[in-house]
């Protein structure tokens, strides 16, 4: 971490920020939570007049159902609320501080995935575990992943967005793994699942208490860390000078805000983007010290939490968690926020230092494809029956290739166009971690999917292409409207796509809620099933493939010109010099993608890079090759899942985002910058 | 619906059909039938959720309900591969394996028991087991009756039949729905949850949800560790205590039962119920 990361020098010093500031942020804070409570007491009064509130709150008569539903779910539940909401703000406080991180939140960093891995895990495999409590496991699964996080970020000294990659790649495999688990055990899980749903539903003060308990323990534990977590400010050696210990204390931080995270958890599930929008909105309105931003960002996270649970009882009743909700509202305000959000922490990018050989290209193609086309004969001929491996020939591999077939073709193109989008999008904007995924270009297409199967009378393959072509275009519109703002650097467009991906994970789950059995079929095609692709679907996307592979050739100049490790703001400042169409092809190549392995593998992001790994510097042969990588890798992808847990299948977009997963720690921890 | 004494005859002496199940319900009213499915997918599911009838041990697996092994299946060589209609979507091409049947969802008006049954007769058509779907029938309906005069008429307050999750904070509950919901209403018991339902019949809720029906009756489902551990976290609740159903002793429990499940999972609930309920005189009127 260098003079780079930040715009420490230009802050106001520690305690004298200007008291308009601190008045806006904290108001702020306390209109939105008078906003809820003046929603509780309207729930309140539906129940008990006002008048018999504290007669009710002494001693409610025993039977009378209002009453106690006032003292021992209505308010319990509110108090849940704030708990939580404050929790997450201050565990998202202290990891932005130590972290000297804006993204940095239990979510962003794994640790909501580790420890609900962990939860369902034990529920499995070891019960054991659970005999007290859910909260042993989460503890250790957040920990763990958190722990595997900050692991990879020590390696290239805790850079923002190598920690928020890492964060997010262990995530990505949580879920994954997760994910396997539930498609296997889905109904030892059903408890599991509303345990961490994110419902705030409560008919006991205990919970409500616990968690009090331990938000307070977390902000007396926070008191003596203030002074030497402002002093991280500084840079370390400047912290070192000032007597500062500086890992321990950076070490009990961290601890503390994992610690918060996981209560939360283990009380009422993971509750989406609040420990993120709390202090973010915080800062957006104002708060700049440590000191200011210790208090008022929790404070705006419990009336964040406050209030969209009040919403939620009022508008769904009980019917959705609102967790799942927090998630949904959570992305557009973050959109909204970002137009405020100055780029603090402009990061060098971090994977573009490839191998400098300039090799022509010709071999690695020729090794790529022949190895493409080896792998497609394999995943065609070779199966598990139940007597065990079978390959197939001649008139069987006949009748099996009208099962293998279209999946296999729909896979290679899948990865094929992931990685040319992949490409795209990280030569246009020099950002090594541009990719479908990572930009929430994929996600806006699953949204463009789901929009067109709950809404569209009549779905067609022309129409669902349409749609996802349209729902990624909107997304790099979007990107693209962000970026011109000169202020904004790539973190936050990642930021920002980050956000859409949660997004559309949160409107995922709940429509999974919704408990309709044909949306786990749909979930299950956005998990990344080709299960269902048929020929003419791999037709279709195999035409988009050729199309898109056509029009490479006259889009390399528009892929030359822009040099890598230029920030895509000033790149498209420059009277757009993107041109609109590479966005388009991007957009349709990530579109086409999608409808074959769904929004989450990490072709787009992994093939790029192998492609400059293998030391393929010019964007032609290296557009090639990463989509001959991207192919390979989905086809191994359909094949293992296919065949690992026969006669069960496992989507080739989940065992891509777990083997692309895999290879991102790797290359994380690999390559110290 | 009526089947001749001829038909009856014919369909005995129809060669044994190797039927696919792909899900739970077509495998238990297969069962119940006597013409046991000799490929099911998803079998600890079945296991889990339904049980009984057990399927034949050497019942093959073919993989999830969504996504069954068609490369298995096409190793198998069906004659008839039965499913629900939910399942047909872009299964089109099950149709090169075997003849596929899709179960059609309930027609409107049609109520969930009405609907196994008729399921039944229809499954008994395809497999020759006319006059044991018929005695199943008829034995759900008795036994549906027994519980009427036995509990129906004398329990008047309304009834809650849930599954409480473990974290003591929410229950799975059967909406009328549901075939316990539907079962519950032959019965002559009227259900206390009126509320959503999902597309099965079965909501989540929250515990402080059971407030709306103060003076009812809770019939609980027991799943062993998971049910424990609810309970014991409720026990700790003041709301859970102060419940008029727990001051009373109304909450009882029984063995789980699957909501949805076919013909001889009604009856199973039919005849838990009398026992149950019989023997707790307090709980009448």
């Amino acid at each position: 971490m260098t003079s780079q990361t930040g715009s420490h020098p230009a802050r106001p010093l520690p305690g004298r920020a200007t008291s308009r500031a601190t008045s806006l942020a904290g108001l702020i804070g306390f209109a939105l939570l008078l906003v809820a409570a003046a929603l509780l007491a309207r729930a309140a009064a539906h129940l008990v007049p006002p008048a018999y509130w504290l007669d009710a709150l002494r001693d409610p008569a025993p039977g009378q159902m209002a009453t106690l539903l006032l003292r021992d779910a209505l308010l319990p539940r509110f108090v849940v609320s704030l708990a939580a909401g404050a929790a997450l703000g201050l565990s998202g406080t202290l990891f932005q501080q130590v972290l000297r991180n804006p993204l940095a939140e239990p979510g962003t960093l794994a640790v909501f995935s580790g420890a609900k891995l962990a939860v369902m895990a034990a529920t499995l495999f070891a019960p054991v575990l659970l005999t007290f409590g859910p909260e042993g496991a989460a503890l250790l699964g957040g920990l763990s992943s958190f722990g595997a996080v900050a692991l990879l970020g020590a390696r290239r000294g805790f850079a923002p967005l190598v920690l928020i990659l890492g964060g997010l790649v262990v995530t990505f495999v949580c879920d994954g793994l997760a994910q396997a688990l539930l498609l296997f055990h889905h109904e030892a899980l059903t408890d599991v699942l509303v345990w961490q749903s994110g419902s705030l539903s409560q008919n006991s003060w205990e919970p409500a208490l616990a968690l009090s308990g331990v938000l307070a323990l977390g902000a007396l534990a926070t008191i003596p860390l203030i002074r030497a977590l402002t002093a991280l400010e500084l840079d370390e050696n400047g912290a070192q000078s000032l007597g500062v210990a500086v890992a321990p204390l950076r070490l009990a931080a961290l601890m503390l805000a994992v610690g918060l995270a996981v209560a939360v958890i283990c009380a009422v599930g993971a509750i989406g983007f609040i420990g993120l929008a709390g202090p973010a909105l915080a800062r957006a309105a104002g708060a700049v010290t440590l000191r200011q931003r210790l208090w008022q960002a929790p404070l705006m996270a419990a009336a964040l939490l406050a209030l969209t649970d009040q919403l939620v009882q009022m508008l769904l009743g009980g019917a959705m968690p609102t967790g799942a909700v927090t998630a949904v509202l959570g992305a557009p305000l973050l959109l909204f926020l970002l137009r405020r959000v100055r780029a603090g922490h402009v990061a060098a990018p971090i994977l573009a230092a490839a191998p400098p050989a300039r090799g022509t290209g010709a071999w690695p193609l020729l090794l790529l494809a022949g190895g493409l086309a080896a792998l497609t004969l394999v995943a065609l001929g070779l199966g598990r029956a139940p007597g065990g491996w079978a390959l197939v020939t001649g008139e069987d591999f006949t009748a099996m290739f009208h099962w293998r077939g279209p999946r296999v073709a729909g896979a290679a193109a899948a990865g094929a166009l992931f990685a040319i989008a992949g490409q795209i999008l990280q030569r246009a904007t020099g950002n090594p971690l541009a990719s479908p995924e990572l930009l929430g270009v994929s996600a806006g297409a699953g949204l463009g999917l789901l929009a067109v199967l709950f809404l569209a009378p009549a779905v067609t393959p022309g129409l669902m292409l349409g749609a996802t072509s349209l729902g990624a275009g909107a997304v790099l519109a979007i990107m693209v409207a962000l970026a011109r703002r000169a202020s904004l650097a790539g973190e936050s467009l990642l930021l920002a796509g980050v956000a859409l991906t949660a997004l559309l994970s949160a409107i995922g789950a709940v429509v999974l809620f919704t408990g309709d059995p044909r949306t786990i079929i749909l979930l299950e095609w956005l998990s990344g099933s080709t299960y269902g692709v048929t020929l003419s679907q791999a037709a279709q996307a195999g035409g988009v493939l050729l199309a898109v592979l056509l029009a490479l050739p006259l889009l390399r100049r528009w892929l030359e010109i822009v040099p890598l490790g230029r920030p895509l703001g000033r790149a498209l400042g420059l009277g757009g010099s993107v041109s609109p169409l590479l966005l388009a092809v991007a957009a349709v190549a990530t579109a086409a993608g999608t409808l074959m392995v769904g929004p989450l593998s990490f072709a787009g992001l992994m093939a790029p890079h192998m492609a400059r790994l293998m030391g393929l510097n010019r964007p032609l042969p290296q557009a090639i090759a990463a989509a001959l990588i991207g192919a390979l890798l989905m086809v191994l992808a359909d094949f293992l899942g296919r065949t690992l847990a026969f006669p069960w299948q496992m989507p080739a977009g989940l065992v891509a985002s777990l083997i692309g997963g895999g290879y991102v720690l790797w290359l994380l921890w690999r390559r110290p910058a | 619906m009526l089947a001749s004494p001829l038909l009856a005859v014919r369909g005995t002496a129809a060669p044994a059909l190797h039927v696919v199940a792909l899900d739970l319900l077509v495998a238990e009213q297969l069962l119940t039938l006597g013409a046991p499915p000799f490929a099911c997918a998803n079998i600890p599911l079945y296991e889990r959720l339904v049980a009984s009838p057990p399927l034949p041990a050497a019942t093959v697996d073919v993989g999830t309900l969504q996504e069954p092994n068609r490369e298995l299946l096409q190793s198998l060589k069906p004659d008839l591969i039965i499913g629900m209609a939910w399942q047909g979507f872009r299964q089109e091409e099950l149709t090169r394996i075997a003849e596929v049947l899709w179960m059609p969802p309930p027609k409107a008006g049609v109520t969930p028991i009405a609907y196994i049954e008729q399921m039944l007769i229809s499954l008994a058509e395809r497999t020759g087991r006319q006059e044991a779907a018929i005695a199943a029938n008829n034995q759900l309906d008795a036994a549906l009756a027994a519980t009427r005069d036995a509990v129906g008429t004398k329990i008047r307050r309304p009834v809650f039949f849930l599954r409480f999750m473990e974290n003591g904070r929410h229950a799975a509950v059967c909406g009328s729905r549901s075939m316990i919901g539907d079962a519950a209403v032959r019965m002559g018991l009227s259900n206390a949850w009126t509320g959503r339902g999902n597309a099965s019949g079965v909501a989540a809720i929250g515990i402080e949800e059971l407030a709306a029906a103060p003076e009812a009756l809770i019939v609980h489902f027991d799943r062993g560790v998971e049910t424990a551990r609810a309970m014991a976290r409720l026990s700790r609740s003041p709301f859970w205590n102060a419940l008029p159903a727990v001051a009373a002793g109304r909450v009882v429990s029984m063995p789980v039962i699957h909501p949805n499940g076919g013909v001889h999972s009604a009856v199973r609930f039919a005849r838990q119920t009398e026992t149950l309920l019989t023997a707790r005189t307090d709980l009448h009127g």
